[in-house]
């Protein structure tokens, strides 16, 4: 799961007892978090923006944007989590947004913005 | 001590005025005071608790001192408060056991497809959090379960200052700031001014000096962060450290080049025309302490055999009359025959500095006086000058000055 703000990490992962990863987490336990989802005895993370980039969850099925940002490059960062090469795999990416706010628009702006991306 | 982005000047005539609150102006009391008051009704509660409300302040009380930097003068007043203020865990258990055990549990829990019947009695949540509070025998568990967060600690003491002294704290740290961004300071002490204490404060800061005698009293060079390659940010905050040692002692007055938004500019203070007021108590303050040199004394006491050589404090100022310039030893050794010798410990050092002061002591030597310097390896940048250094006669170190190699820089 991606979350917009740091706070809202620590919020739903208290909320949802699933670990929470962000920027103030120590290297060792982000490692043994990390370690632990691979191996499936966790089965759910969710993170503000440290997962973007440079971490490999190669099991992971199902990404959760909880309301992102407009950004291209974040989306697709956020999707690749998703989307390494396995045989058979099926992935799924969720969005969740709340009408009638700007996150409509965020939303509708990032995906318009990754149609045009370069494949 | 302030931030960069807390720092606020403004440029008159090709001279840096640091911003300044007048103690004497009601509004900025009141301000000042409100945000004492805040901080200290806040004793025990959560920083986050704080943090918020100081945040709110901003917008709230900043308007009144200033329409467009309001905001950031009250967040410098907050800095310092900050500075005076002492945190504690908000718990003895450890949080990180807490929460893993609790992921640990909560990812086992049964997932039944949601058609299935008996969905109503799966373990749930509360399930999970009650288990691992009967195991660790404490309450709350989701709210302990990231209690080592910084926002999470609890205000445990404050030294509340008075109004007037947050004031006076904030017009000294603007000034501080300023120097984090300084080339040169050079201070002229005039007689009557304690030099010994600003040698004291300079030797406490490790700052690369150099010593001019002048016919009213000394001229003082200091190296500023900007002039020495890396580590630059924690030798300017040393620099900075200085200034309320300065300000414990009078006459003097101070030049600083200080690069400012990209030009050069100059600060000046003068100590007959400014009320800048120091927060040091003065060198007896018992939090003072010098790791190296006091470790160098200890081990030295500690020595079986000095080889009759005695250690003490240094004199104070070792002029060299001849060479228009002057050195301030951190201790003396004697010998049983008379021999006196001086040995100064060296701070951060520059490459310039110390082929500056490897010639002194070869210029000293050669007028009969026996000068040994010792140069730490962590606290210069250049390798190279170093060694050279070394084969003229300075004593290199890491960690710690060693006994063995003082005495035998003396045989």
């Amino acid at each position: 799961m991606f979350t917009k703000s740091v706070e809202e990490v620590y919020a739903l992962s208290r909320r949802f007892l699933v670990p929470g990863l962000t920027y103030a987490t120590p290297a060792w336990e982000r490692k043994e978090i990390l370690d632990r989802f691979r191996i499936g005895r966790y089965r759910a993370i969710i993170a503000s923006d440290v997962l973007n980039e440079g971490v490999d969850v190669p099991d992971a099925n199902v990404a959760i944007i909880l309301a992102g940002s407009a950004s291209q490059r974040e989306y697709i960062q956020r999707l690749g989590r998703i989307l390494r090469p396995k045989e058979d795999k099926q992935a799924v990416l969720y969005e969740l947004v709340t009408a009638a706010t700007g996150e409509e628009a965020a939303s509708r702006r990032r995906r318009e913005s990754f149609r045009g991306a370069p494949a | 001590m302030l931030r960069g982005e807390h720092v606020i000047a403004r440029l008159a005539r090709g001279r840096l005025v640091p911003h300044r609150l007048s103690p004497d102006d009601g509004r900025v009391v009141e301000v000042a005071r409100e945000l004492c008051d805040v901080y200290a009704a806040h004793l025990h509660g959560p920083r986050s608790g704080l943090e918020a409300r100081l945040s709110g302040l901003e917008e709230e009380l900043g308007p009144r001192l200033d329409a467009r930097r309001g905001f950031k003068i009250v967040r410098a007043l907050a800095k310092l408060l900050e500075e005076l203020a002492t945190w504690e865990a908000p718990t003895e258990a450890d949080p990180y056991t807490i929460r893993t055990r609790v992921f640990e549990l909560a990812a086992t829990l049964p997932e039944p497809p949601a058609g299935e019947p008996g969905l109503l009695e799966a373990p749930t949540r509360d399930d999970v959090l009650s288990r691992v509070a009967s195991e660790i025998g404490l309450e709350e568990v989701s709210g302990l379960m990231y209690a080592d967060r910084q926002g999470a600690q609890l205000l445990g003491a404050f030294e509340e200052p008075s109004p007037e002294g947050l004031i006076e704290r904030y017009n000294v740290a603007q000034v501080q700031g300023v120097l984090y961004a300084a080339r040169e300071l050079v201070v002229d002490l005039d007689e009557g001014a304690d030099a010994k204490l600003v040698f004291h404060y300079v030797k406490k800061m490790a700052l690369i000096y150099r010593l001019e005698p002048t016919p009213r009293g000394y001229r003082l060079h200091l190296d500023g962060p900007l002039s020495i390659f890396g580590g630059t940010r924690k030798y300017g905050l040393r620099l900075a450290k200085f200034l309320p040692g300065l300000l414990l002692t009078s006459p003097w007055r101070l030049s600083a080049n200080v690069e400012w938004k990209g030009r050069d500019v100059l600060l000046e203070l003068d100590s007959e025309k400014n009320d800048l007021k120091s927060h040091y108590l003065g060198p007896k303050d018992a939090n003072e302490g010098d790791d190296v040199r006091t470790a160098f004394v200890r081990a030295w006491e500690r020595a079986k055999d000095t080889g009759g050589w005695e250690l003490e404090a240094g004199s104070g100022v070792l002029p060299f009359p001849e060479l228009k310039t002057a050195l301030v030893p951190d201790f003396t050794l004697k010998n049983t025959t008379g021999e006196k010798v001086h040995l100064e410990v060296l701070g951060f050092w520059s490459e310039r500095n110390l082929i500056e002061r490897a010639a002194l002591l070869r210029e000293a030597r050669a007028r009969g006086h026996r000068v040994l310097v010792a140069a730490s390896e962590k606290l210069g940048a250049s390798p190279k000058a170093l060694s050279e250094a070394v084969e003229g006669g300075v004593i290199p170190f890491k960690e710690r000055l060693a006994v063995k190699d003082v005495l035998a820089a003396l045989a």
